[in-house]
């Protein structure tokens, strides 16, 4: 194949040239996520001509993703992401191979695909998933480039690259899952994570044609209010390099759980309709009523939910509503999660947006 | 004593991106942690004067702390 137009301009980089175009045309490369993060590096690293790409996700294109989300348009709403961003990047590059993952990545699966690859990039939006990929990566001794971002700040590192320290080495654990913000929760500006996923896909390129200093032993990290960049050296713990099995932290995911627990509002108010089957938990921070036509509710407050769920009988289904269903949300996640209370349901968007509609 | 804490990413949120703080003599990186109301769950770097350090370790006078959550949304 000639690529003598396509890539000129970076093969005509001392560092690159025609020895590390081959490199790159001969390496694989799967992104698991194709949110922010993924489509950032995506758009990139097809570009640039890596020869072979796996593009992993188990959701959907929604309205909400598409602020920063750059190879989705809204034509693509409600196409699986991986198919809609091969679609995208085959028009874009038509000479390399790109192969869409619809699939939730887990512990089952986990090394049966990455074996086909030589490096990941990590772009999830949670740290099961992060905590997941490195693991698999340790046990099959092989790089993996984790990115991250939140509001205005972002950090990536290269984990596990040439003995050096891995993801468990920045944090041990999960962090309780109740006690994290995500971009759902806490938002974020699309830049950051474009940023972040265009470092992790640099980070990939000089992996594989093996020049400049690998961003491996070091955070580097974002703040994009203040315009500032710092390095944050991270030291191998050996221990961690000790991984024999993969751990399935889906539990400690409630953002996936919750998605499946929230019902929009005609649902809701046909299950008003059938009062003997649930019970409704109304979440508010001051005593005013919770109105929606004829029905009103008195609020709890949030931190009073753990005490009132010990009198509900185990077998009732609740349904949680609140002003704008961010409380209930809170609630849910934490009746899925620390309760096992597998029928809590809430109202999305709580009742300010059912108001709209009734 | 005075210390100085330089805050990153989502704990800025109500606490803004450098405080000073008067801490009573002898007291350590935990202590700082607790009256700035931040569990030490929510840390997932801690580094005294640019390096990483224990949290248990005893501060001095105009030492700087920086804290990082765990970030990871994307």
């Amino acid at each position: 194949m000639n690529h003598s137009q396509r890539y000129k301009r970076q093969v005509r980089l001392p560092e690159i040239g025609n020895p590390g175009q081959e490199k790159i045309s001969r390496a694989k490369v799967l992104v698991v996520g194709t949110g922010a993060l993924g489509c950032a590096a995506l758009s990139y690293l097809a570009p640039a001509g890596i020869g072979t790409i796996g593009i992993l996700d188990n959701d959907a294109v929604e309205e909400s993703n598409l602020h920063r989300q750059i190879l989705f348009a809204t034509r693509d709403i409600d196409k699986p992401k991986p198919l809609a961003a091969t679609e995208r990047l085959r028009a874009v590059n038509p000479d390399i191979k790109l192969i869409p993952h619809f699939l939730r990545l887990s512990a089952d699966n986990a090394l049966d695909l990455f074996k086909d690859y030589d490096l990941i990039l990590e772009c999830s939006d949670n740290f099961p998933t992060k905590f997941l990929v490195n693991d698999a990566c340790v046990m099959l001794n092989m790089p993996c480039i984790i990115g991250s971002a939140i509001g205005f700040s972002g950090q990536l590192s290269v984990y596990n690259y040439q003995g050096g320290p891995t993801y468990r080495c920045l944090l041990p654990e999960p962090p309780d899952p109740l006690l994290m913000p995500t971009c759902a929760d806490a938002g974020v500006m699309g830049m950051i994570p474009g940023i972040i996923g265009n470092l992790q896909a640099l980070e990939a390129i000089k992996i594989i044609t093996r020049k400049g200093d690998v961003l491996s032993g070091r955070l580097l990290h974002f703040e994009g209010l203040e315009g500032n960049f710092m390095e944050i050296p991270l030291a191998l713990n050996p221990e961690n390099k000790r991984i024999t099995r993969l751990v399935e932290y889906e539990l400690s995911c409630p953002d996936l759980l919750l998605k499946k627990h929230l019902i929009g509002g005609k649902d809701f108010l046909n299950r008003l309709q059938d009062p003997e089957k649930y019970t409704i938990v109304a979440i508010g921070e001051d005593e005013e009523p919770l109105k929606i036509k004829n029905h009103s509710w008195s609020p709890v407050p949030l931190h009073k939910v753990p005490e009132l769920i010990q009198t509900i009988p185990r077998g009732k289904k609740i349904l949680l509503i609140c002003e704008y269903g961010i409380k209930s949300n809170e609630a849910i996640k934490y009746l899925l999660v620390k309760e096992k209370f597998r029928r809590a349901f809430g109202l999305k968007d709580g009742l300010s947006a059912l108001r709209i509609l009734a | 004593m005075e210390i100085k804490v330089k805050l990153f990413a989502t704990l800025r949120e109500n606490r803004g991106k450098e405080v000073s703080l008067e801490l009573k003599e002898g007291a350590t990186a935990e202590d700082a942690l607790k009256k700035l109301e931040i569990p030490k769950k929510e840390v997932a770097i801690l580094m005294i004067n640019g390096r990483d350090d224990d949290p248990g370790k005893e501060l001095k006078s105009g030492d700087l702390l920086s804290i990082f959550p765990p970030v990871g949304g994307g």
